[in-house]
Formats: structure tokens, sequence, C-alpha cells
């Protein structure tokens, strides 16, 4: 996808004409018009489009029962136990299958129907499987996002520029030195799994908490849901993105650090 | 050379053989000992049942069809919209930010707010796939149009060609690789979606299928309704992948599969 | 050549221009104040550092890039791409349109404002000067790097241009492609007698092709040095190289751009 930016080995204006650069912030604007505009305007009493001020006082009255934070935490938890355990599974095996320059072949078609397995499908099997408990969710999630964390990780030591690999050889690296220049050197492909991954754990997450209404951030927003609460509906999605962003931020924070010694990344 | 296709095909058969015969065994054998967990051969049978009764094939096509209008929709705004965007800097300053935030938000966390609005109804299942599907085909596109490269735009300058003459011969197929990923993207995601507003409630589909298996404690239906959907992706991935390849020359279509 | 043509007709008017860019929201001086003519049916080659703003030069020639100061070409002033100039650019993966086969990549200038047929004869007079009859239908990724900057060429020539103006078009080639391109280079010229103007940092390959040679150096740049290149209407790899005159322009112009660098360092 991005082959054609990185295509500069001739042309000293080698850009594409407006850039890629971040989007600047005021970019927001249309949106803080649009709740604005719904506050000022909406109709106090609608049962579809609560006000953007009744979304903040179902928060509020989530928070006074006590409700939000456990669930915020329970969300959270399992959200970060899947990713560190799918970041370990996945890299290892990422790193085991990429070892193996013949199984592409073989396992790629397999690999590619797992990974596009809906997660959302595979939740109720799950339940039926193992129950519907905490350890039933860590299953899917890990199940869910292992597989960027795999591929890329994977495609990372595929790619190893075989400079790299003979030098480890020439060396005469062995065991774990061998190891830890390997992961050194698949770093920012591992890197790159997790970031994709850590949005679709959340997801996964939610929605596993959603489906089977076990405790957590998805089971509030089921339950406002079914109580055809729509404030508190409005109120918890909001949550959930202000989750979805401080995921994001974190994967940002922890990539820009681990990889300000690797030199940019081109994947 | 690449090895011949038909080779591929045959290799990629051995390890899911391997992992089914696994399977098969680690339950006979009494490895995995869980109440519900259905045998590839149980699997099996259930397929052939639902398959003989006629539920498979209308779960399925009322999910397809649901998935592929949703698609449709969300296609053809996300690559107008999206070519606008892309196109006029000044707007993209001006709406990405918001662009971004609202494709971040966890798409599970609204379908509650379809459920509220439209109730369990096909609107339903149709906007939660196609407001899914809009996002990878609406920022493909604009970024595969803000990559258009300079050069590219000079050359249609000094060919002195139209706004819009530039915009079909050279922005728009230059972008074209990148717009057919989100597309690619957009068509999986319209599938799971609904997929998902089936289970969660709209009485229809595969999704209605799978969770009424699972009320009824027919573990075998279910795992065999999961291995549809999973085969429902696979082949509606490989169908655009193919259509793809028809309408562009062969250098092209490895871009769109990445 | 020039000797031998009418230089009383100037195709360009330059003078006093300027060019100022924005850069990471800063505004630099790139060009200041150059003046210049070119002349009908002549070759100016403009040789200069890489980075010293050639491109930017050319750009403003094929107006696509705003300026200070006056550019007229044929007599007015010029604002925005003007009709019967074609720009040949050094990067030709981006400058060729990889969805298009050769045939349709030349025909993109002309397809759809002159009848089929003139259209189709076009393409093909054009596809033959720069002797790829044998891959119109090949893609540009399929080609070697020569042979897709023969596509841009001949993309120009179908549109029968007054004016070429050659953005280091070899400049990424390897040296055998590029003496062959060169040379072709010529041959075109002879045969379609377009006004050229040809930017490379390569001094012997301003001299070779040339008609006259200007010097762009310093920052913000301007000229600094002309001379009239006397070699004649064939010239020849090897013995127009070795030729006294050839040594000699090469030499001058060497020991020019050493001088105007030194001055830019000792400014700096």
């Amino acid at each position: 996808m991005t082959r054609q930016t990185f295509n500069t080995k001739t042309g000293n204006i080698g850009k594409s004409h407006s850039g890629k650069g971040v989007a600047p912030l005021f970019g927001l604007l249309p949106l803080v018009v649009l709740l604005l505009v719904w506050q000022i305007f909406g109709n106090p009493h609608s049962v579809f489009f609560p006000q953007p001020n009744r979304w903040l006082a179902a928060i509020n009255s989530l928070q006074q029962q006590g409700t939000l934070w456990t669930s915020i935490l329970a969300t959270a938890s399992t959200f970060l136990q899947s990713m560190i355990v799918a970041t370990l599974i996945g890299t290892t095996l990422g790193m085991a299958l990429g070892s193996i320059t013949w199984g592409g072949k073989a396992l790629d078609p397999l690999l590619d129907f797992l990974r596009n397995l809906p997660a959302a499908a595979l939740v109720p099997a799950a339940a039926i499987v193992l129950g519907t408990n905490t350890k039933m969710a860590l299953v899917i999630v890990v199940f869910s996002s292992v597989w960027p964390i795999l591929l890329s990780t994977r495609s990372a030591i595929l790619n190893l520029s075989p400079v790299l690999s003979s030098s480890i050889t020439n060396l005469r690296l062995s065991g774990l030195r061998r190891t830890s220049v390997m992961i050194g050197s698949a770093l920012p492909g591992i890197l790159l799994g997790v970031r994709v991954a850590a949005p679709l754990a959340l997801i996964v997450t939610l929605l596993a908490e959603f489906i089977t209404n076990l405790s957590g951030v998805g089971a509030l927003i089921l339950s406002a849901q079914q109580n055809f609460n729509s404030a508190e509906v409005y109120a918890l999605l909001l949550v959930a993105g202000v989750l979805a962003l401080v995921v994001n931020s974190i994967v940002s924070v922890i990539e820009a650090s681990v990889l300000r010694r690797h030199g940019p990344v081109t994947t | 050379m690449a090895p011949p296709k038909r080779q591929i095909r045959l290799i990629g058969w051995i390890a899911p053989t391997i992992l089914v015969v696994l399977w098969q065994l680690s339950i006979d054998v009494g490895l995995i000992r869980f109440r519900y967990f259905p045998t590839p051969v149980a699997v099996a049978r259930a397929l052939y049942t639902i398959a003989l009764s006629g539920a498979l094939y209308k779960n399925t096509a009322h999910t397809v069809f649901v998935a592929l209008i949703a698609w449709a929709i969300a296609s053809a705004l996300g690559v107008a919209v999206g070519l606008v965007v892309g196109l006029s800097v000044p707007l993209w300053k001006g709406v990405m930010a918001s662009i971004d935030l609202l494709r971040s938000l966890p798409i599970i966390a609204l379908v509650p707010v379809g459920v509220i609005i439209f109730g369990f109804t096909l609107k339903l299942e149709i906007v939660i796939a196609a407001y899914a599907a809009i996002w990878p085909t609406l920022v493909n596109t604009i970024s595969g149009v803000r990559q258009t490269r300079i050069e590219l735009l000079d050359v249609g300058k000094m060919l002195r060609m139209s706004a819009l003459e530039r915009l079909r011969k050279l922005i728009f197929p230059s972008s074209l690789p990148v717009i057919m990923v989100g597309l690619r993207l957009g068509l999986g995601l319209s599938l799971v979606l609904t997929v998902v507003s089936e289970i969660v409630g709209t009485p229809h589909g595969i999704g209605n299928a799978l969770i009424s298996a699972e009320q009824a404690l027919h573990p075998g239906q279910m795992f065999a309704y999961i291995l549809v959907v999973g085969l429902v992706g696979y082949l509606l991935n490989g169908a655009f992948l193919y259509t793809a390849r028809i309408f562009s020359p062969a250098e092209r279509s490895s871009e769109i599969t990445r | 050549m020039s000797e031998v043509r009418n230089k009383g007709e100037v195709i360009y008017q330059v003078h006093d221009l300027s060019v100022n860019l924005r850069r990471r929201g800063q505004e630099r001086v790139i060009l200041k104040s150059l003046s210049f003519d070119v002349r009908k049916e002549e070759c100016l080659s403009i040789v200069g550092p890489s980075g010293t703003g050639k491109t930017t030069l050319l750009r403003a020639l094929a107006g696509l890039i705003p300026y200070a100061g006056s550019v007229r070409y044929l007599g007015e002033t010029l604002d925005g791409p003007a009709s019967d100039v074609v720009l040949v650019f050094q990067d030709y993966v981006n400058a060729l349109l990889r969805w298009r086969t050769v045939q349709k990549n030349v025909a993109l200038g002309i397809e759809g404002r002159i009848p089929k047929d003139q259209c189709q004869e076009r393409i093909d007079e054009a596809i033959e000067t720069v002797g790829l009859q044998n891959y119109r239908d090949s893609y540009p990724w399929e080609l070697s790097g020569g042979m897709q900057q023969r596509v841009q060429i001949a993309r120009a020539l179908a549109m029968k241009p007054k004016v070429l103006l050659f953005d280091e078009p070899f400049g990424s080639l390897d040296a055998m492609t590029r003496e062959g391109l060169q040379d072709e280079l010529l041959r075109v010229r002879s045969v379609f007698q377009a006004t050229c103007v040809f930017i490379t940092h390569d001094i012997d390959e301003a001299v070779y092709l040339g008609d006259r040679l200007m010097l762009l150096s310093g920052s913000p740049a301007s000229l600094s040095f002309e001379v009239d290149i006397r070699l004649g209407e064939t010239r020849n790899q090897i013995s127009t190289k070795e030729s006294g005159e050839f040594l000699s322009l090469r030499h001058q112009v060497h020991e020019q751009m050493r001088k105007a660098h030194g001055a830019s360092q000792a400014t700096n």
C-alpha cells in the first residue's frame, strides 16, 4: 500500500503533492460544531438522539453508582492481559514460523483462514465450550489479536536482510544472543503488529463482554441498550471512544520510545 | 520462479488436514474434555443436516445479501467523499481530525446506538455494516488521492489537462490500488458487522442461526455456522481479488493484495 | 549549430527572474535576479551543482510555479503552462502512467484533441523516432530505465512542441544508457528542430548537448557564466569528446564552477 511513496530512487521533488502529514487539530471543529448544534437545537426529550449534556449526566450517575470505574477496570484488565499474552505468543510463533522458510506455502492458507474468522462468531462458541467467564474472554481476545503480531513478526524475520543473517552466522552468535539480535531487528515488525492488534483487542474485549454480558464496559452498554436508556448508550459510546484513544496513544508512545533507536520504519 | 499454482493449493491443504485430524483424535482419546466441544465429524454431520434442511442456504443468502448491499453503499459514499476531501487541501485540514476520531470509535459500542434508533430490523444490519465498511474506503481514498505524485500532477498541467481530465486520467487511476485495498477491507468488515448485528438480535442470517444453535445447545451446528462465516469471508475476499485482477493489468493486483 | 541558424528569433525572454518557495513554512529565495534569452532552435544547457534550483528554474519556464520579474514566451508574459512547451522529467517512474501501455502513455497529451487517425499517426511517428516500435503494448514497468525515459520523450514529441524542457532526464541512468540517449537526443533534435533547454549537473553532458551553456550557482542561485559552444552539427561520443574545443570548454566550465563554489563558500 505504501510502496509507491517509497519509490524515490530518483527525483529531487520526490513528494506527493500535499504530503502525508498529521491532520491539524482544528479539523475537530466540525465535530465540535455538530455536538454544539445537537446540544442547542436538539429535542430535550428525544429517545433516539439525547443531547450531549444528558450523556454527561448519565456518565455521572454511572460513576455515582460505582459501576463505571469497576467496569472500566475489568475491561482494561482483560485487554491488558490478553495483549501481553498475544504479544508473547505472536512473537514466539512468528519468529518460529519466520525461521522456517519452507513453511510459508504450506501454512499460508490455514493462517489466512484462521485470522479472518470473525471474533464475533467465535464468542458464542467459546462461551458454550468454556463457559461465560473471564478466561473465555481472554481466550477469544488473544485468539483474534494474535494474528497481526504473529504475521508481522514472521514477515519481519523472513525479510531480515541477508547481510544481517549472515553476519549473525559470521559472528558465531548462538542461543540467547542470537535470539536477542533477531528480536532486536524484528522489533519494528513486532511493534507494527502490536499497533494493529491493540485496537482490535479492545474491540473484541468489548464485544465479548457485550455478547455474553460479562462484567465490563461492554456489559454496561448491553444493559443500557436493554433498558432503552439511550443517554447511557451514548455516554458509554463516549467512554469506549476515550478508551480507544488512550490505547492508541499508549501504543504510539511505546512505539516512539522503542523505535527512536531504529530510525524511520519502512513497512 | 514460483511453483505452479496447483502445487501451492495441494500443499495448502496439508496443514488444515493435520489440524482437523489432531482435533478429532484429541477428543477421541480424551485429551480435550469439554462438554460442548464438538468433534470435526459432529460438525460435518451438522453441516450436512443444515444443508439438507435449506437453513444453511437461506441464512447464508441473507447475510451475504445484506453484507453486499451495505458494502455497495459504503463504497459509493466512501469513494465519493474521499475524492472530495483528498482533492482539497483546506477541506482535508478542516475535517480530517474529525474523521480520524470518528473512525477510532469502537464500532461495537455503536451497535447499541443503532439498536435504539432502528430496532432489530434489516435497516439496522445495513446501517451498521455500511458504517463499519465506509471508514477503510474513505480513509484509503483520501490517502490515495493525497499520495498522487507531484510529478504526475505536473504532467497534467504540462499537457494542459482540465481539472476533470486530471482527476479521471491521473489522480483516480494512480490512487486506485490504495482505494481497492480500502474496498477490500470494507467488504470484510461489512460481512463481520452484518453477522454481529445478527448475533446481537436481528432475527435473520448466519449470526442469528449461530446464536440459536448456541441456545439450543447444538454445538455441532454452531461450529458449522462458524465455519460457514469463515468460508464466506474467504470466498468474498477471493471473488473481490479475482474481479480486481480482471480489470487491472497484472502488476497492479499484487498491490491490492497487500 | 547555432551559427548556421537564425540567431535573431527569441523564444524566451527572461528578465530579473526571482523565485521564492515555501518549504516547511519558511519562505526561501531559490532564484535571484536571472536574466537571459532562449533563442529559436538552439539547445541551451544550464549546468549547476545539485540543489541549486535548476529544476525550479525549469518549472518557472514551464509555467508551473509563480515567479517575480518577467518571463516572456514568444513575446507574451508567461502565466501558467505555455502552449507548445513540454517538460521532460527526470523521475520517469512517476512521470509515466504505470497503468497505461507505452502507446497510451504517448497518446496522453494529444488524445481527444486531434482527430483519431491523425493522433495514431503522431503516436506511431513519435514511438518510431525513439525506437520503441516493438514495445507499443508493454507497460512502463516492464521496460528498462532508459526505455522508460524514451517513452517520456516520445510523449513529448507526439505533442509537436516548439520547446522541450529537459530536467536532468538522464540523471538516474547508467553511463552507457546515458550516452546512447544523448546521441538519440541529438538525432531527434535534428529531425524535430525544437528549441531545447537542458538541465544537468554533468558538465560533459551539458557541453556535449548544448549550443550554449550557462552556469547556475550560489544560494540563492544566479547565473554566473555563459559560453557559446561551437562543436558543429554532428557530434560523436568519442571524437567530439576528444576534440580540443570540447576539452577546453570542459576545462573552462569546471574552473568557473569551482570559482563560483568557492565564492558561495566564502559568503556562507
